[in-house]
């Protein structure tokens, strides 16, 4: 297992966003998570990042331990750098792209190369070029990220993550701020990627794209996950009557 | 009148060749160009009046003995005055500086997570926010009366050096420390707007690339500010481009200081005055002027539109936000 997580828990002071979740990717794994607002997927996100600390759990990747380490007090929270180090192995696509506005497309991207990989600017710019190669968006390199239209955002955003090169690329609803006629070039580019053996978790409301591309998709709801397995599954023989519920009404929309 | 109306209104019209026709023979887009605003003639009477009433007073004032415009060509260019703006300008200008300093420290205090730091940064901006500039100018000045003396000394080393405060303090100085930590509370006010104005996915967007908390400042928060905070700047410097008069009544050594010097000896009072207003006039001018075109820099800046609202996504396929 490339990604394990055993038994998670996160609370916001009254609300209890995850209570003991557990969830497994494969290396080259293309793992969806679905389910109704509230239920705690984007938190899952954001802790497995370290852009939010849980309350207790085990996160292993790789086999190494996120976000904390055993002493011989006790656990204890990693310091900066060492967090810095591992936020460096996930990639995040946010629902709201987050495209930095004072820079030109091809910097979004050579930002994180030039000051977290320390690469020449050179360098930056041409590993830069070839992530956005890769979602399509090599002309509009020296655009204005406020000049492109919200799939075009995304997709920069999309490149500006691959870029680092991460172990696994996490995307929060990366389609749910956008026209419903710029949802499918976003898609097509994270099929893509699924497809190149990337190892991705993909929280999405796009049930039809998520029955394509995932290789296993879980129904998260509680903050637990309810139940998993092939979108085959899921779909035509669901174990849990919650799943089933869940889906026909969201097949039927 | 009539073709002098004639004119002006066709400057106005601008035309628009090659406006496509619709299938009704109307012209398909904003047809701008063919009509006209209608003609304003109450415009030209004020304006007659306005320009009458402004010779009028030119010719009782040119003609006043009181004024005492002799003063013009004595003293506008004259060293001690030339000196004054100097002075006037270096003190704008170093203030602005140590302000903006000051400012994005306080700032960057009170946006901080330690309650200690935060409520430190609180506390200046209620202090120099809220004393007149006037009464710090003067407390500055006055300052020897509390601290006869500066200097380090270290328990058990005694006095490693000191210097008599009133040695320290000239009115230069205690106006610069005025004005700076003055507008330093103003700056950090700016500052801490324009941090706040930065949307909080920014931050989060810099980190999930692995910077760190002083990466994504220098290249995420920072510049950001930086545009939203200048213009605001421009204004700010031409106010206290102004305030530096204050610093007279302490012999800060400014324009209206080497003014009043003249005229309490030689009491042409209201031509000095005058020949300050009118160096005045043109130094806010230049600056508004500098102003004005950074602004313009900043607003047409396309990187500092405001990114566009996001949708609420409703598409077919989407599951419903309650189920």
């Amino acid at each position: 297992m490339l990604l394990e997580i055993k038994d998670l828990y996160l609370s916001y002071s009254e609300t209890r966003v995850l209570r003991g979740l557990s969830l497994d990717v494969d290396s080259s794994e293309t793992v969806c998570i679905v389910g109704p607002s509230g239920g705690g997927k984007s938190s899952l996100l954001r802790c497995l990042n370290q852009l939010e600390r849980f309350d207790d759990g085990v996160i292993l990747l790789d086999g190494e331990r996120i976000g904390v380490r055993e002493t011989k007090r006790g656990l204890e929270w990693l310091r900066p750098h060492e967090v810095m180090a591992q936020r460096r192995q996930f990639g995040m696509v946010f629902q709201q792209f987050n495209l930095f506005p004072h820079l030109s497309v091809l910097e979004n991207v050579a930002i994180g190369l030039r000051t977290v990989k320390g690469l020449p600017g050179n360098a930056a710019r041409t590993q830069a070029q070839e992530a956005l190669a890769l979602v399509g968006l090599e002309a509009k390199k020296d655009s204005w990220p406020n000049s492109l239209s919200g799939g075009q955002q995304q997709r920069v955003a999309i490149a500006r993550a691959i870029a680092m090169k991460p172990k696994v690329m996490l995307f929060d609803e990366p389609t749910s701020a956008l026209d419903p006629e710029l949802v499918d070039e976003v898609l097509g580019v994270i099929s893509k990627l699924s497809s190149t053996g990337m190892t991705m978790l993909i929280v999405s409301h796009e049930i039809r794209f998520v029955m394509d591309v995932a290789d296993k998709v879980c129904f998260l709801e509680g903050g637990v996950v309810v139940e998993s397995g092939s979108p085959d599954k899921m779909i035509n023989s669901p174990e849990q009557e919650r799943t089933a519920q869940f889906l026909r009404r969201v097949r039927h929309d | 009148m009539s073709s002098l109306l004639d004119v002006a209104r066709r400057r106005r019209v601008v035309r628009r060749r090659g406006v496509p026709l619709g299938p009704s023979g109307l012209k398909l887009g904003a047809p701008v160009g063919t009509i006209r605003e209608p003609p304003q003639p109450m415009q030209y009477v004020l304006g007659g009046v306005v320009i009458v009433l402004v010779a009028l007073a030119t010719i009782r004032l040119a003609g006043d003995r009181h004024i005492g415009w002799s003063a013009f060509p004595n003293y506008f260019f004259s060293k001690p005055l030339l000196q004054g703006v100097e002075t006037t300008l270096e003190l704008a200008l170093i203030c602005q500086v140590v302000a903006v300093v000051i400012g994005a420290g306080v700032a960057a205090a009170r946006v901080s997570r330690s309650p200690v730091v935060a409520t430190l940064g609180d506390l200046y901006t209620w202090i120099f926010r809220s004393v007149p500039l006037l009464v710090q100018l003067i407390f500055w000045f006055n300052i020897a009366l509390l601290f006869p003396s500066i200097g380090i000394s270290l328990p058990g080393l005694g006095s490693l050096w000191s210097v008599p405060t009133n040695s320290v303090i000239s009115g230069f100085v205690a106006a610069l420390l005025g004005l700076a930590l003055h507008e330093g509370a103003f700056m950090a006010e700016i500052i801490r707007g324009g941090i706040l104005s930065v949307p909080a996915g920014q931050k989060m967007a810099a980190l999930a690339i692995g910077m760190s908390n002083r990466q994504a400042s220098r290249y995420v928060i920072r510049p950001q500010v930086l545009r939203v905070t200048i213009p605001a700047m421009g204004n700010q410097f031409v106010g206290l481009l102004k305030a530096t008069a204050l610093v007279s009544v302490i012999g800060g050594g400014d324009l209206l200081t080497r003014a009043q010097y003249i005229y309490s000896q030689n009491f042409q009072v209201v031509g000095l005055l005058m020949v300050v207003t009118v160096w005045y006039l043109l130094l806010v001018s230049v600056a508004s002027l500098a102003q004005r075109a950074i602004e313009r820099h900043f607003s047409n800046d396309r990187r500092l539109l405001a990114q566009p609202a996001t949708q609420a996504a409703t598409p077919s396929l989407a599951i419903p936000a309650e189920v």
